[in-house]
């Protein structure tokens, strides 16, 4: 089990962050270090590299878990890791065939025009369908550790709201309004929603689009489904919120990168959510001690440049350093940072990603030695 | 600057940068508008919510910009996007503005596919043909995936809607961004493995689109400073040895990097990796003049 993060007592991980940082990578390495440690674990990724594939096993269709084979990696008896694959179209449709009241219902709404675009149009699908598949996997129970890679978040927290988004969405007026007929709308909602329907109206008309029927049509298809879904949605709430839950906020030293940490950092805390750690990935070594080339019996010329080299890794460390100090100062004490090392290329078998994995250190600040 | 700077690499009027989070996409957008700058009037669209490339700009100094021309800067989201179309197609502002705070609306607007992004490259279209003829437009735009998705909306539309203003609209628009002398998209990248695959990927992508890929822009590129037999000599000096090693493995990194891009029939630009804490005014001048150079031939 790391020594820097102990996820012993926990039954979900889930890692979040800005796109670009190598979430999955951190998210396999975790799940993998804890199969090797003895845990039955599953790893939900989401878009995993070529390289993550192959390491895996999740070539092809790989949305139900697959067992890794962990031969060679000298695991604990017990220790299971299974991979899967999210794809959030079959997640969603699956979804709709379970709640659907009739299979009429189903066809219509998965047939519909509005339904086949709604994956790229309704933001947190994604997310929401990836929150829907650990629900299924924690309820089936054969993991006692799951850890889950979340979609790519463009803006704050689209992952934790995703729940939420949706139940409001399945329940909100929106379904009702558009609907209830007109006779219905006008005893039960404001002047401003009858305005948004007749300039929706008006829209379709002027566009040529026709979309306003398909809305409704798809809309109502969920009649009669909310119940489900609500309840889904709920337990997926609850399930951020249980104790048993680690949010890990993974990340990178770049400023910018750092910059949306924050953010993220802040949308937690006004979710009331606890966050468990920080994952800061690609952390460069420490830099050795310059008064070795000093003492050292080399050509004047070699020297030079093993003094350049120093003050240009110097100078990208310093930048490190200085946005690491900004993160620190914007989490809670409590909260810890791990550091997991750079990477010279990814991971391409499951022991390159072991090794990654027993990178992962606490970072106490500072020069990172203390 | 130089009347007689003439462009290696033809650049349409509007410049959407995208790439790989982590690729330095909105640095590169804001050196590019300020390389631009020294030959021409120059506007810099930003779509990220972060401000990112309008916060570099704003960030330097205008004495230490050294540009001719100005930097119009603009930031444009969805939101905002939606707001105008609204207002623009109903007649009364009060009604338009209490309509688009009511929740229900958002519901509804977010489940017409795609509509956010359709006005946002339709603002942009408009921005593109109403600007003097010498201006470019730099777009900071979002990172590869969702930038593809923003490209892909135009046909998206009109197959939704198969006839009508939108369709025609949609069609402009397509019409607008396939236009290699008004629009094309230059790909971020570094010389890391899936940075470089998803900018080939991204290339492909956009010629199945039929949009025009001006070149890929290769960041951070390290020189190499150390021989090989510099190294046999390092015996001992243990730390000074792995960075001396990681120094060489990243120049032969961006060497190869380079090849792979080449081979991928990307037209090429490269900027150095910078050695400092934080980057400045110097550090955006150095970029600029290395884009500067890429991009025109004196």
């Amino acid at each position: 089990m790391s020594a820097a993060l102990d996820l012993a007592g926990y039954r979900l991980v889930i890692c979040l962050g800005p796109g670009g940082v190598g979430k999955t990578t951190f998210s396999a390495g975790l799940a993998l270090e804890a199969a090797v440690g003895g845990r039955r674990v599953d790893v939900m990724t989401i878009d995993p590299a070529p390289r993550l594939i192959d390491a895996l096993g999740l070539e092809g269709d790989a949305a139900e878990p697959r067992v890794v084979d962990l031969d060679g990696l000298r695991a604990e008896a017990g220790g299971q890791l299974r991979a899967s694959r999210l794809d959030p179209k079959r997640t969603f449709d699956d979804l709709i065939a379970r709640h659907a009241p009739s299979a009429a219902a189903r066809d219509a709404i998965l047939a519909g025009r509005i339904y086949q675009n709604l994956s790229n149009a309704l933001a947190g699908v994604a997310d929401y369908m990836a929150m829907e598949r650990v629900l299924g996997l924690y309820r089936e129970g054969a993991a006692e550790l799951i850890v889950l890679d979340t979609p790519p978040a463009h803006e704050a927290l689209d992952f934790l709201d995703a729940p939420r988004r949706m139940l409001e969405l399945m329940g909100s007026r929106a379904v009702a309004l558009l609907s209830a007929s007109r006779s219905l709308m006008r005893t039960r909602f404001g002047v401003l929603d009858l305005a948004a329907r007749a300039v929706l109206a008006a829209f379709d008309r002027l566009t040529g689009l026709h979309l306003l029927a398909d809305v409704q049509a798809f809309v109502g298809g969920f009649d009669g489904m909310y119940e489900g879904f609500a309840v889904r949605a709920a337990a997926a709430e609850e399930l951020l919120r249980d104790p048993a839950t680690l949010i890990v906020l993974v990340t990178t030293a770049e400023q910018e990168r750092v910059a949306q940490a924050q953010e993220f950092v802040g949308a937690l805390s006004d979710r009331g959510l606890h966050l468990g750690a920080v994952a800061v990935n690609r952390l460069m070594d420490a830099v050795p001690d310059a008064t070795a080339i000093a003492r050292a019996k080399l050509p004047a010329v070699l020297k030079r440049k093993l003094r350049r080299n120093l003050a240009n890794f110097t100078a990208l460390k310093n930048r490190e350093l200085i946005a690491l100090e900004a993160l620190r100062a914007s989490l809670p004490p409590a909260v810890p940072i791990i550091a997991a090392a750079e990477l010279k290329r990814e991971p391409r078998s499951l022991k390159e990603l072991a090794a990654f994995a027993g990178s992962f250190a606490t970072h106490e600040g500072g020069d990172g030695s203390r | 600057m130089t009347a007689e700077a003439s462009q290696k690499i033809n650049l349409p009027r509007v410049i959407f940068v995208t790439g790989k989070g982590g690729t330095g996409k909105s640095t590169v957008a804001a050196a590019l508008a300020l390389a631009l700058a020294r030959h021409g009037p120059v506007t810099l669209i930003d779509l990220d919510r972060r401000r990112s490339a309008i916060k570099a700009v704003s960030a330097i100094p205008d004495a230490a910009r050294r540009v001719d021309h100005s930097v119009e800067m603009l930031a444009l989201t969805a939101q905002g996007e939606l707001e105008a179309f609204i207002e623009r197609i109903v007649p009364l502002k009060m009604i338009a503005r209490r309509m688009l705070q009511s929740r229900t609306f958002g519901f509804v607007t977010t489940a017409l596919p795609g509509l956010e992004a359709f006005l946002i490259l339709e603002r942009i279209r408009i921005l593109a043909n109403e600007a003097a003829a010498d201006r470019v437009i730099v777009v900071d735009a979002p990172a590869t995936g969702g930038a593809l998705e923003l490209l892909k909306v135009p046909a998206g539309v009109q197959r939704l809607a198969p006839i009508g203003t939108l369709h025609r609209l949609a069609a402009e628009v397509e019409q607008f961004i396939q236009a290699a002398a008004r629009f094309g998209v230059l790909l971020t990248t570094r010389a890391e493995e899936l940075a470089l695959r998803e900018a080939i990927d991204a290339s492909a992508a956009l010629s199945a689109l039929g949009v025009g890929c001006i070149a890929a822009v290769l960041n951070e590129c390290e020189t190499a400073l150390f021989a090989e037999e510099d190294l046999a000599k390092l015996t001992g000096l243990d730390g000074h040895l792995r960075l001396a090693q990681a120094r060489r493995h990243a120049a032969d990194s961006a060497v190869q990097a380079r090849r792979q891009l080449h081979h991928a029939g990307l037209h090429l630009l490269t900027l150095p990796m910078l050695y400092c804490p934080a980057l400045t005014a110097a550090e955006f001048e150095v970029l600029a003049n290395n884009l500067d150079e890429g991009l025109f031939a004196r």
